[in-house]
């Protein structure tokens, strides 16, 4: 008859009430310009609303998979992937001399290909299908940011631009 | 068109007592419809009750025979609460998608339960009904709005002038300025945009939304008023409009068909320009 629904309106096992969160400054430290700092009054309203116990409804748990959000997810899971690797690896390569390591191209070239056929395959493809995504993706960013194509077509046709071109560089980038 | 049939057939005292006796209530639509054969469908809502608040939420089910229930989602919650459960708790008034009180998540998208059809598909699925996305919940689908209508006034929603018009004058528009604010004077301020925007879920505090945003930029766009650049400096900072990473779920889910997502697009663009 009845199924629980969490308090906090997600998934997890987190019980720490996202106002909460807010309030000891956990959730997110952030430096915003100054005239426009949490206000005293959004955390008074914010505080008031804690008081009196009540759960926040559920949201990214129950909300229906769309073109627009999923693709926006997947530009930030991507741009963190692409970008992360990008700052670790060339960190590592300025610090593999002092600890001894060989990174050159030649010693990645090699160990690369000591690697078995099918993970090789599914390590580029998460590589490249990342990028290009996350290039094509953003170059429909650009286009938004000039105010064109944002109408429920154009939002779903540029989707679907992005993703074909996507498969279509990936698949390239993966296999020659 | 129980109603509308009465008052074209017979338009005298006897039909107009039988249509004030019978008034608007369900009983009406089920007499029209007892000839179909049943249709069952099961309805999960969302239920919690501040009167105990250590309960945790939870998803109460009901069945409603589809045949014997009015076509729109509110229908449904209506006969619900007459019917089986008066303790289900929703807002809901013009039942014609012009007040925005009866905006809640059906089948996972923001909309207004009386604009929305309840699907008859076969084999019939389960309807999930949950209140407005990542909102303090007051009672079961009424989520508490005093902040969203806070922001909606930090924006100043009326007709700024710099000058006071000629006395007994109106302040004119051609009829191109008038078009500007085509798509923007339609909001009805029902926060579905605003609960679908998952920006506005995890910057609720600072970040406006959507649904306020579209709203202030209805009296950017305005020939008539004139603070402009007041409205803008209001915006320039790092919360208040640049939270909006153009994920679009706002003008997908509108039940109005308007496009928040152009406008806050526009703000943008006058802000550079400025």
């Amino acid at each position: 008859m009845f199924s629980a629904v969490t308090r906090t309106g997600m998934l997890s096992t987190s019980r720490v009430p996202l106002n909460r969160a807010l309030a000891a400054g956990t959730a997110r430290a952030f430096i915003a310009t100054p005239q426009h700092r949490r206000t005293e009054e959004s955390q008074a309203i914010i505080a008031e609303r804690a008081k009196k116990n009540r759960p926040v409804s559920p949201h990214l748990s129950i909300y229906q998979p769309q073109m627009s959000w999923v693709l926006s997810g997947i530009h930030r899971n991507t741009g963190v992937l692409v970008a992360g690797a990008a700052y670790l690896y060339t960190a590592a390569y300025g610090l593999a001399p002092v600890f001894g390591v060989d990174l050159s191209s030649l010693a990645a070239a090699s160990t690369l290909a000591a690697v078995p056929g099918p993970v090789l395959i599914a390590v580029k493809a998460l590589v490249s299908g990342s990028l290009s995504f996350h290039c094509f993706n953003g170059l429909r960013h650009l286009i938004w940011d000039t105010g064109r194509g944002l109408s429920n077509k154009g939002v779903f046709r540029s989707g679907y631009v992005v993703l074909t071109a996507t498969a279509l560089a990936t698949g390239y980038l993966t296999f020659f | 068109m129980a109603l509308n049939a009465s008052l074209r057939s017979t338009w005298n005292l006897s039909a107009l007592r039988r249509l004030a006796q019978r008034g608007f209530s369900t009983a009406a639509v089920q007499r029209m419809a007892t000839e179909k054969p049943p249709n069952p469908k099961t309805f999960k809502i969302y239920r919690w009750n501040p009167d105990s608040p250590t309960e945790e939420p939870r998803m109460q089910e009901y069945k409603l025979d589809l045949s014997q229930t009015g076509p729109m989602v509110l229908d449904a919650l209506i006969k619900i609460k007459n019917e089986v459960d008066p303790t289900l708790t929703f807002r809901r008034s013009c039942r014609e998608g012009i007040c925005g009180s009866c905006a809640m998540n059906i089948d996972g998208k923001n909309t207004l339960a009386c604009i929305t059809h309840i699907p008859k598909e076969e084999p019939s699925k389960d309807m999930l009904i949950y209140p407005l996305p990542h909102m303090y919940v007051v009672k079961d689908l009424v989520p508490d709005m005093t902040y969203f209508y806070k922001q909606y006034a930090s924006i100043k929603p009326w007709l700024q002038r710099k000058d006071a018009p000629e006395a007994n004058k109106e302040i004119l528009q051609s009829p191109e300025e008038r078009k500007k604010l085509d798509g923007l004077y339609e909001c009805i301020l029902c926060a579905c945009c605003s609960t679908a925007c998952p920006s506005y879920w995890w910057n609720q505090d600072v970040y406006l939304g959507p649904s306020v945003l579209l709203q202030a930029y209805r009296w950017m766009a305005d020939s008539r008023d004139q603070h402009l650049q007041e409205r803008l400096s209001q915006m320039e900072n790092a919360f208040s409009v640049y939270r909006c990473h153009t994920i679009m779920n706002c003008t997908r889910t509108c039940p109005k068909h308007l496009n928040p997502g152009y406008a806050i697009a526009q703000i943008k663009l006058l802000m550079t320009k400025n």
